[in-house]
């Protein structure tokens, strides 16, 4: 019964979080309810049992991106142009358009999905899984995690080539 | 005990409120973030299969997802500084160089 | 590497030194390379022949490579080495070395001749393909080469406009041809499954009967050679291009428009000869072309002034000549003409060449005249030339010329028309010839103060030549003496006795030609050679006589009283003018009406009407393509949302 409480509690908190993340006018203070969604979210994670998971997301996305997040618009300038543009009246026909479809296509998911019972599920919600998943990760994954941080590496060097300064690119 | 579909529809309002940013602010940093927050409604999904299951492979995938959204975060920005540098905007509005 | 590969490789790797990898400015450089390469090819086919002739029975066939092999078709680059194609390699190497000499002196004051000397060897290389392939394809090669470098020569001085076009007019008439000799080679080998010159011979040799459809398809494929031989060997009714030729530079005009490209049709006639005896009709059609083409050219260069111009009509009389003597049955004769002819036709327009490059490339005789105490050597071998190319006795026209005539007088029924017709020619040739020689070099000189003052006498490259080309055309003719003299002086018919091998009758033929082993009597033989004679003496005397004063006097009466028949000649019998009323004409007319209506109308019509089409639709849809990012992203969310939908249908 607790555990329903908490999702509901966290549930309804993530929902407004959301939709004001992707409303407010001020990127600072959209990354600022970001964070908060995140750690939310880390909330539910950890509700349905996946610690690991739960504590990276407070970790490297809460820690990390958003922070990045934080120091680029501090970079850019800080008094840049807020203004939403555009055909006000496209714009809405469009936003309805996409927002009906996605009202009509969860319906049509949840129509067709066979609720879930207690029977199906497998096994019981795995407490303290941490240790596995390192067993996973390093024995199973290997060759996906090694490339995942090849991938990182190669984020790194274009993402500094990308924001070099334009006066330096004449070298490269 | 929550039924699994309410997870889903928590997923589903975040995936779709990150969907609309990504699709109807003009700020490229906007949609930079909703891009975020879609990509964290797509592990929440990954983690309550996982959870349902009893499968760990969910979970690591959403490890890897925040890999892939470190990176893309990455970039993203280093292309907003420089388009910035570039244009002096960060509006997509007044990028318009694909126009036909 | 034997001496065939080496005899065609020199000519070669002189175009390819000259054309492509030096490039020098230099023109003793690219001038000792290509006389390099033109003699050492002399040399190597001097020894080719040598070996051929004695150790092989006069008979070898050099396998290169195969070339072509699909189903029953095998066209191997395959050379054939018998006495004809080893005296065209002599002729072509020989002369073709003096020439190369002899251009070294004449293209002195150009620019680019590493260019001419390329093209230069590139013919002599094409030429030898010509006379040595063993079968029709390695001939073709040869004869679209030699019509390319004739082409490239003629247009050499290709700023002006006109030499340009001349090149284009020998290139597209020698087109015409060269489809007689396409069809012909592939009747032939719908015929016969080979295009093997031996073993074509070898079939027809060794058949004593012929089906009525083998015999029309022998005479459509000898027709359609003719027509070949028409283009190349300048006959009636395509021999237009040649005097137009003479816009190339003169040692081109010696080599290609007088010594040997021009003689390919006669060499491939005589070649075909197995072919040509089996199809008589056709044989008197030649016979005919011939002499109507010798009389028809020998008159118009009755008139002419241009030097080269006289020449070259000269030229095409004699290939008349050379082509009645195949169509009667005399390719012996023909050939024996074709060598004689290469000989003093060289040495004449070479010495032409020498006056011209005396007089600053003054062409025109009326300015010219007197230049025997100018030019003293030039004109002592260019006399020498005339009396050969005349047919005075002792020279080697008069054994030629006489030996076509005599075999021409033999042919049965038109036999004596074209033996009068002929002798006429010879009277006209004298003439002209004559008349030539006598403004070009006698009485005072015509020409102003300026080029007076600078003419002098050709150096030593440009006369040795001459000489050399000299001798030959007095004494060449002696190899083929005609029997009637030769008993009587004791000097044997060689070159008949030579070229016995090559020229041989099927038995299936035997029937229509016996006449060839008649016997005359020598008194008759004497009387038509003093005939001729006669009328060449009388001709040289009227040619000398009328014009000794220059164009004036009795010339200038007779021009006068017969200024119409004049006026026809000099104009040519407004062949040109005809052919550009009925062919050239509506043919651009044609092309116009294609090209404005068809042209303009249809196909850019559609073309445009497609693009302008597509612009319209483009215009119309590219309303969504507004280039901002997030509209594209909305239809592509849709997109997604519809198809997922579909799928949860």
């Amino acid at each position: 019964m607790g555990e329903a409480i908490s999702f509901y509690f966290l549930a309804s908190i993530l929902t407004v979080l959301s939709i004001a993340v992707v409303t407010v006018q001020k990127p600072v203070v959209a990354v600022a309810l970001l964070v908060f969604n995140l750690f939310f979210l880390a909330g539910v994670y950890a509700l349905l049992g996946a610690h690991f998971i739960a504590v990276i997301q407070v970790i490297i996305y809460a820690g990390a991106i958003l922070v990045l997040f934080m120091f680029v618009i501090m970079i850019l300038n800080p008094d840049m142009d807020l203004k939403e543009t555009g055909d006000k009246g496209k714009k809405f026909i469009l936003f309805s358009a996409v927002s009906v479809g996605f009202l009509f296509f969860s319906f049509k998911m949840f129509e067709q999905m066979a609720p879930l019972t207690k029977e199906d599920i497998v096994s019981e919600i795995l407490e303290d899984n941490t240790y596995e998943i390192g067993l996973q990760l390093f024995e199973d994954y290997i060759w996906p995690f090694e490339l995942a941080s090849l991938l990182i590496l190669l984020g790194i060097v274009s993402a500094i080539l990308i924001s070099r300064k334009p006066s330096q690119n004449k070298s490269v | 005990m929550v039924p699994i579909e309410h997870y889903f529809i928590l997923a589903l309002i975040m995936f779709t409120c990150g969907t609309l940013g990504v699709l109807f602010r003009r700020n490229l940093l906007f949609m930079l973030m909703s891009i975020e927050l879609m990509l964290n409604a797509v592990n929440l999904v990954f983690v309550t299969a996982s959870s349902f299951l009893g499968d760990l492979d969910g979970q690591i995938m959403v490890f890897f997802v925040i890999t892939l959204a470190a990176c893309e975060a990455g970039i993203g920005l280093a292309m907003v500084i420089a388009i910035y540098r570039r244009y002096g905007t960060i509006n997509p509005d007044f990028l318009k160089v694909l126009r036909g | 590497m034997n001496w065939l590969e080496m005899t065609l490789c020199f000519p070669l790797l002189g175009a390819i030194l000259n054309g492509l990898i030096l490039r020098s400015e230099s023109k003793t450089l690219a001038q000792i390379v290509s006389v390099t390469a033109c003699f050492l090819a002399f040399f190597s086919a001097l020894f080719l022949s040598y070996d051929v002739l004695t150790h092989h029975e006069g008979l070898k066939v050099y396998h290169l490579a195969s070339w072509i092999e699909a189903g029953s078709l095998s066209v191997p680059f395959s050379f054939l080495i018998d006495p004809l194609s080893s005296l065209m390699l002599l002729i072509i190497t020989g002369i073709g070395s003096l020439i190369h000499i002899y251009a070294g002196g004449y293209m002195s004051h150009e620019k680019t001749t590493y260019r001419f000397f390329a093209y230069l060897n590139l013919f002599v290389f094409m030429m030898l393909l010509l006379v040595t392939g063993e079968n029709f394809l390695i001939m073709f090669i040869g004869w679209e080469g030699v019509g390319l470098c004739s082409y490239l020569l003629i247009s050499y001085w290709f700023e002006e406009d006109k030499n340009a076009k001349a090149g284009m007019k020998a290139f597209l008439v020698n087109r015409i041809g060269d489809i007689g000799f396409l069809f012909a080679v592939f009747l032939t080998f719908k015929q016969f499954g080979t295009l093997s010159f031996l073993d074509l011979k070898n079939i027809l040799l060794n058949s004593h009967t012929l089906t009525q459809e083998m015999q029309n398809s022998i005479a459509l494929i000898c027709l359609l050679m003719l027509v070949a031989a028409c283009g190349k060997s300048a006959q009636l009714p395509l021999y237009v291009w040649l005097p137009d030729a003479m816009a190339g530079p003169t040692p081109v005009s010696a080599l290609i428009h007088a010594a040997t490209m021009v003689t390919a049709g006669v060499y491939m006639m005589t070649r075909l000869s197995f072919f040509y005896f089996l199809a008589p009709q056709i044989m008197t059609v030649v016979a005919v072309l011939g002499c109507l083409t010798a009389f028809f050219a020998a008159t118009i260069a009755l008139v002419q002034n241009d030097i080269k111009k006289v020449l070259a009509y000269s030229t095409v009389s004699q290939l008349g000549y050379m082509v009645m003597g195949c169509g009667v049955g005399g390719f012996g004769a023909g050939v024996f003409h074709l060598l004689t002819h290469a000989c003093f036709k060289a040495l004449l327009f070479l010495g032409a060449g020498s006056v011209i490059f005396a007089m600053h490339h003054k062409q025109d005789m009326m300015e010219m005249g007197g230049l025997k105490k100018y030019l003293p050597k030039t004109h002592a071998v260019f006399l020498l030339g005339v009396l050969a190319i005349i047919g005075v006795p002792g020279f080697s026209g008069f054994f030629s010329k006489d030996e076509i005539l005599w075999k021409a007088f033999n042919y049965p029924v038109i036999g004596p028309y074209l033996w009068a017709f002929g002798t006429l020619t010879a009277g006209c040739t004298a003439f002209y010839m004559l008349r030539l020689y006598t403004l070009t070099f006698c009485g005072e000189n015509r020409s102003d103060h300026h080029t007076k003052k600078h003419i002098e006498e050709t150096p030593v490259i440009m006369w040795g030549p001459l000489a050399v080309l000299a001798f030959l055309s007095v004494f060449i003719g002696f190899v083929g003496v005609p029997a009637v003299i030769g008993d009587l002086v004791g000097i044997p018919n060689f070159f008949e006795h030579y070229l016995e091998p090559v020229i041989k009758m099927p038995h299936a033929a035997e029937e229509n030609w016996h006449f060839l082993r008649d016997h005359h009597s020598h008194a008759l033989e004497w009387t038509l050679m003093g005939t001729s004679t006669s009328f060449v003496l009388l001709g040289a005397l009227l040619g000398f006589n009328f014009y000794k004063r220059g164009p004036k006097g009795i010339s200038l009466i007779l021009k006068k009283k017969f200024s119409r028949t004049h006026k026809f000649l000099t104009n040519k019998y407004y062949v040109d003018e005809f052919y550009e009323n009925i062919f050239v004409t509506p043919l651009q007319e044609m092309s116009q009406f294609l090209w404005k209506i068809f042209d303009l109308i249809f196909i850019n019509g559609f073309i445009n009407g497609v693009g302008r089409g597509l612009m319209i639709s483009s215009a119309l849809s590219s309303w969504k393509n507004s280039g901002g990012l997030q509209t594209y992203a909305v239809f592509f969310v849709l997109g997604c949302l519809v198809f997922l939908g579909f799928f949860l249908k």
